[in-house]
């Protein structure tokens, strides 16, 4: 799998098969070894490294050495769905509402034929312990809705197609 | 004589003196705001007293309820730290009326050091050198007679300000009238006072003090520290000995700051600073209070500074008559604070969610934390010190590094990683500092050791792989993705 990843400004492509990462044309093993709440020993060509980790909004705060690290990763096929206009960062015209990341619907705030505003909330996606609200990108008329609450969902799912868009 | 000390202060300091009191079989009360109930002071000491509020000026700065906790409890002294009411003469005037023991100086002194003009003239009538300058000045021909007469570069100052509003550094003498029109014209806007003096401007001096300790007999004192890693006049990192100290100068030092002391009849412990420019030396201010560094001091000394405040007030005689030891190997400190140096120091807020605290032989933390504790915007964002000592400047370095690496503290940004950037850098290593330092190495602000962002990449990388992973296996299985039960990096990081 591919992997865009953000930190400290600039972007880097990995590539990780089976074990194996490619990092910015540098081949190396790569495991991971939790050891608790927030804690993991990580090694990389079978150096290790005492790391630290939480799941960020924005994706993972890794310290290691005294060091802490703010860091995005995207998948190849999220970002991908991202750039066609799927998903929570999609253009105000959005025609659809696709699952932004694995989760658990535990709301849908919307029925179908209802006019929705921009900002409006479409449903609460529940992963990684957070719950998180969905809102409409643009206005609109909500067409049809594809899941139920307690639907485990996977990223880049169709969640609410819409019937049609207000131009703005 | 007393048996309970009040200590009038929270965080690290408040623990450090709570530690000196058990030592000494003395019973220790805290006191705290309403945010501080349960802050490590508070658990820590025999007695707690509650003092409500929230803001400094409703609990720690409050003498009235500071007075009555005293009073309640039976506490027979007061120790009032560092900041807050450590160096306030009224307070430690209503302590000496109502017959309790202030631990620090007496008030007279703490008045005298206290004004800073009136400081300037007592030192100057001691023999005690002050950085060159003027009195107030009325006109520009006599700006220019006093300018002439000490040489340029001069710096002139706003007598009614601070804040580096009115500073003006005037390079060479065509440029002086300008500058004495432009500070007058900024000091009038921003003070309502006009009034302007002059200094010789000190080029990159180095901040050194000597730390003293008087009893009743003799003062004596206990060689430097170099603070000269400081931003905004806030020390980041502090050593002992200073790297450009030698024997003979610490004994010029030293004598002077015996001197300054004496002039205003001091007792207890006390700093003297100065400001070192080649191998000139001027007084800068005295504090009368123990100082936050005062731990390399302690590592080089093996004298308990706060332990000797204690004994000083309870009438034995300083390091109990003995004289002062003989230094050894090299101390630094690294202050720890909730503040983040990529965002130019702003301070952060938050829980601390775990610590890790480092070890090891040479290795000392003196912090006011614990988990679980929220850090807010109330109070000083100093978490904690790490201290170390080793056999020479050199060894302190690696071994302050190994134990930067090994502290964590998660929960909220730190200075910890700036703190590691300049351990790392040519002329904090060679000892070729000066005040101005942390300007002059914008650089290490943003620094990131390449070999650890690679660390940290694929850490994440993995993390969000398993995310992936995990979500398209368990769709049959809500609870594998979404099992409430587990915390977040459970979830993510379980091995596959």
């Amino acid at each position: 799998m591919r992997y865009y990843v953000g930190v400290n400004g600039e972007e880097v492509q990995a590539l990780l098969n089976d074990g194996s990462l490619e990092l910015e044309g540098e081949h190396m093993s790569a495991t991971l070894h939790p050891l608790g709440a927030t804690e993991a020993q990580m090694s990389l060509d079978g150096m290790r490294h005492r790391v630290y980790v939480r799941r960020t909004r924005a994706g993972w705060r890794i310290h290691t050495r005294g060091r802490t690290f703010e860091v995005t990763v995207e998948d190849e096929r999220s970002r991908v769905i991202r750039e066609l206009g799927g998903g929570m960062a999609s253009r105000s015209n959005a025609p659809e509402v696709r699952a932004p990341m694995p989760g658990l619907i535990v709301r849908v705030l919307v029925d179908s034929g209802q006019e929705v505003e921009a900002g409006d909330g479409m449903l609460v996606i529940e992963a990684m312990k957070m719950e998180n609200e969905l809102k409409a990108e643009g206005a609109g008329l909500v067409g049809q809705i594809h899941v139920k609450p307690g639907q485990t969902v996977d990223k880049g799912d169709l969640l609410v197609s819409f019937e049609s868009v207000t131009d703005e | 004589m007393f048996d309970t000390v009040l200590i009038a202060n929270r965080g690290e300091i408040a623990l450090r003196v709570i530690r000196a009191c058990r030592e000494e079989g003395l019973r220790s009360v805290a006191v705290y705001s309403s945010p501080d109930q349960e802050a490590p002071h508070v658990l820590a000491a025999d007695q707690a007293v509650a003092l409500g509020g929230t803001t400094p000026a409703e609990s720690y700065l409050s003498e009235g309820l500071l007075l009555k906790a005293a009073a309640d409890t039976g506490a027979g002294a007061i120790h009032p730290g560092y900041g807050f009411l450590a160096e306030s003469a009224k307070f430690a005037r209503s302590v000496e009326d109502a017959n309790l023991t202030f631990i620090g100086p007496p008030s007279a002194a703490i008045e005298e050091m206290g004004d800073k003009p009136r400081a300037r003239a007592r030192m100057v009538t001691a023999g005690v050198p002050v950085v060159p300058g003027s009195g107030e000045l009325s006109s520009i021909a006599s700006a220019r007679e006093v300018a002439e007469e000490i040489g340029f570069p001069i710096m002139i100052k706003a007598a009614g300000g601070g804040g580096g509003k009115g500073m003006h550094v005037v390079q060479n003498p065509a440029d002086l009238k300008a500058a004495f029109e432009r500070a007058q014209r900024e000091a009038e806007g921003a003070f309502g006072d006009g009034r302007i003096y002059l200094e010789r401007f000190l080029l990159r001096p180095r901040h050194i003090e000597i730390q003293i300790l008087a009893d009743e007999n003799r003062i004596l004192h206990l060689g430097e520290r170099e603070c000269s890693i400081q931003r905004r006049h806030q020390k980041l990192i502090e050593e002992a000995p200073s790297p450009c100290v030698d024997e003979v100068l610490r004994e010029r030092l030293g004598a002077v700051a015996v001197q300054a002391a004496e002039a205003v009849g001091y007792l207890g412990a006390g700093t003297v600073e100065f400001l070192l420019e080649g191998s000139d030396f001027f007084f800068l201010e005295m504090n009368t209070r123990i100082q936050v560094e005062h731990p390399v001091t302690e590592m080089i000394t093996g004298v308990d500074l706060v332990r000797e405040q204690l004994r000083i007030a309870l009438g034995y005689p300083a390091l109990n008559g003995l004289d002062a030891p003989s230094p050894r190997g090299h101390a630094l400190e690294c202050r720890i604070s909730a503040e983040d140096p990529q965002k130019d120091f702003l301070p952060s807020v938050g829980r601390v969610e775990s610590l890790e605290i480092p070890t090891g032989p040479g290795i000392r933390w003196d912090g006011g934390i614990r988990v679980g504790f929220e850090v807010g915007l109330h109070y000083d964002p100093l978490l904690g010190k790490l201290i170390v000592h080793a056999e020479n400047r050199a060894q302190a370095i690696e071994r302050m590094r190994v134990a930067l690496e090994e502290l964590w503290i998660d929960g909220l940004a730190t200075t910890q990683a700036y703190h590691l950037s300049v351990l790392g850098e040519e002329d904090f290593q060679a000892g070729a500092l000066s005040i101005e330092y942390v300007q002059e190495h914008p650089e290490l602000l943003r620094l990131v050791p390449p070999d650890l962002q690679k660390v940290a990449i694929a850490t994440a990388v993995l993390c969000e792989n398993h995310l992936d992973h995990e979500a398209s296996l368990g769709v049959s299985d809500n609870k594998k993705v979404v099992g409430r039960q587990l915390s977040p990096w459970v979830q993510a990081g379980r091995e596959w």
